[in-house]
């Protein structure tokens, strides 16, 4: 527990690039630090009943959102990184990713207390869904600009790591918008039945999107 | 023997040095690389075949090992079909590449082709356990085969510019007994540099060429997605052709 604090605590400072928390230990304060955003976000429709059971969901799925999406990109990216001749920095290039998703996952920890007081305050689901998107979007700017320095040292040792950088963003954004879409609901409406994935759900974000955009268009 | 295979991958994802000179390409093996291309277009394959899986209320496996197939051999037949008009004209104007090394060079070329796609594979995967919708994975699958393919040419652009270039530093060992050749009255000798541009020329010519048959090959190989309303077949019956296929699909995607 006392460790779980301590890397916090180096993450959050970050001076010392070289004294960055071991994989393991940052793999850890994602899943506990997202778990316990997630189980604050998914309380809610309250826990009586079965209340519970969306914020142990949400609990799982926050986490799981970071987590899963960066392995889904971290084969290609390593393949891409070392044609590009970057293979001995990859360890370095791992640790600045990682962070990325550590701090996010601190910051949205630190934001539960405002979602508890709207939850415990207000009624109106809208605003709820509005709220934890501005967690959410919050808490992925401040770990990109974490990210963004860790990876300046890398730049500056091989101009390279710019290209590498975007390349990263592009696909960790097209991954991730389709696992957020595919693992709603975050935070169950009340209204209706607790779920692990909502019925009908199980789509594509960007086609989705198209469709939307068909329609407001009078396609 | 895995790790001995994957060493090989590995040294050539990292290395441009194996393509410095004839003599680093010589120890390139050619099977092992072989193998590796076979096994990670299969597993490629393998997450290709996924939408089949996914996207219907019958699950179809059978295109899952259709795939696995058919990636494999996209790339070694498209390999095999454009290798023989490489060899040949290069020669023709003067390059000393040997057979084999010129076979090496573009085995280890769609090695490096094969791993980028590999590494895509679990974002296909997830994509096509997500995804209903047949014109989005058609056009998924397109953009990463593109991908790993113009990464590819590229790694092939160099390791034949490095391969010409050593070719033409190291002069040609003379047989003392035999007179050097008397230059013919009224024909030039063609110097070795522009010889290395016409080389390069025909190279860059053979590329677009290699990347066409690429292209129609896949489509005789098709399907490879499986529309969730089709039935499952190996082979297509023949019709239309790859680009005004893509031209549809992006149509399809955006009305």
């Amino acid at each position: 527990m006392a460790d779980l604090f301590s890397t916090a605590d180096r993450l959050l400072r970050g001076d010392d690039e070289h004294a960055a928390p071991p994989v393991r230990s940052q793999l850890l304060v994602i899943a506990v630090f997202g778990a316990v955003y997630g189980a604050v976000m998914g309380s809610y429709g309250g826990l009586a009943g079965d209340g519970w059971k969306q914020a142990l969901v949400s609990a799982i799925k926050v986490p799981w959102l970071f987590s899963v999406t960066f392995l889904l990109c971290l084969p290609s990216f390593f393949v891409l990184n070392v044609l590009a001749g970057l293979a001995g920095d990859f360890r370095r290039v791992l640790n600045a990713l990682l962070s990325f998703q550590a701090i996010a996952a601190l910051v949205l920890s630190a934001v539960t207390p405002i979602t508890f007081l709207f939850n415990v305050s207000t009624d109106y689901y809208q605003l709820m869904v509005l709220w934890n998107g501005v967690a959410f979007a919050v808490a992925s700017i401040t770990g990109h600009i974490v990210m963004r320095r860790l990876y300046r040292t890398l730049i500056a040792g091989n101009p390279r790591h710019r290209l590498m950088y975007r390349v990263w963003m592009g696909l960790y954004v097209f991954v991730g918008i389709e696992m957020g879409w595919v693992l709603r609901p975050f935070i169950g409406d009340p209204n209706l039945p607790v779920q692990f994935f909502r019925r009908g759900a199980w789509g594509n974000a960007y086609m989705e999107l198209l469709r939307i955009f068909h329609h407001v268009l009078g396609g | 023997m895995m790790k001995e295979l994957w060493r090989q991958v590995d040294g050539l994802l990292r290395g441009r040095e194996t393509f410095s000179s004839e003599e680093t390409l010589g120890k390139v093996r050619a099977p092992q690389l072989l193998v590796m291309v076979l096994l990670l277009s299969a597993i490629y394959g393998l997450f290709m075949g996924l939408y089949a899986v996914f996207s219907r209320d019958i699950p179809e496996y059978r295109q899952m090992a259709a795939c696995a197939f058919k990636v494999p051999a996209l790339y070694v037949l498209t390999l095999f079909i454009c290798y023989p008009s490489l060899y040949v004209f290069s020669t023709l104007l003067g390059s000393r590449l040997s057979f084999w090394s010129t076979l090496r060079l573009l085995l280890a070329v769609t090695t490096i082709t094969v791993t980028v796609l590999a590494s895509f594979g679990p974002i296909t995967g997830f994509f096509a356990l997500s995804t209903e919708s047949y014109p989005f994975m058609k056009l998924l699958n397109v953009a990463f085969f593109a991908a790993a393919g113009f990464l590819g040419v590229g790694a092939l652009i160099k390791g034949w510019k490095s391969l010409v270039k050593s070719q033409e530093l190291t002069p040609v060992v003379q047989n003392p007994g035999v007179p050097p050749p008397i230059p013919v009255a009224g024909m030039r000798p063609i110097p070795a540099d522009e010889s290395t541009r016409q080389i390069n020329k025909v190279f860059r010519l053979w590329i677009v060429i290699y990347a066409l048959v690429g292209c129609q090959m896949a489509w005789v190989l098709r399907p490879f997605v499986l529309d969730s309303h089709s039935e499952f077949a190996w082979f297509r019956a023949r019709h239309a052709n790859f680009f005004t296929d893509v031209w549809q699909t992006i149509w399809k995607l955006l009305s």
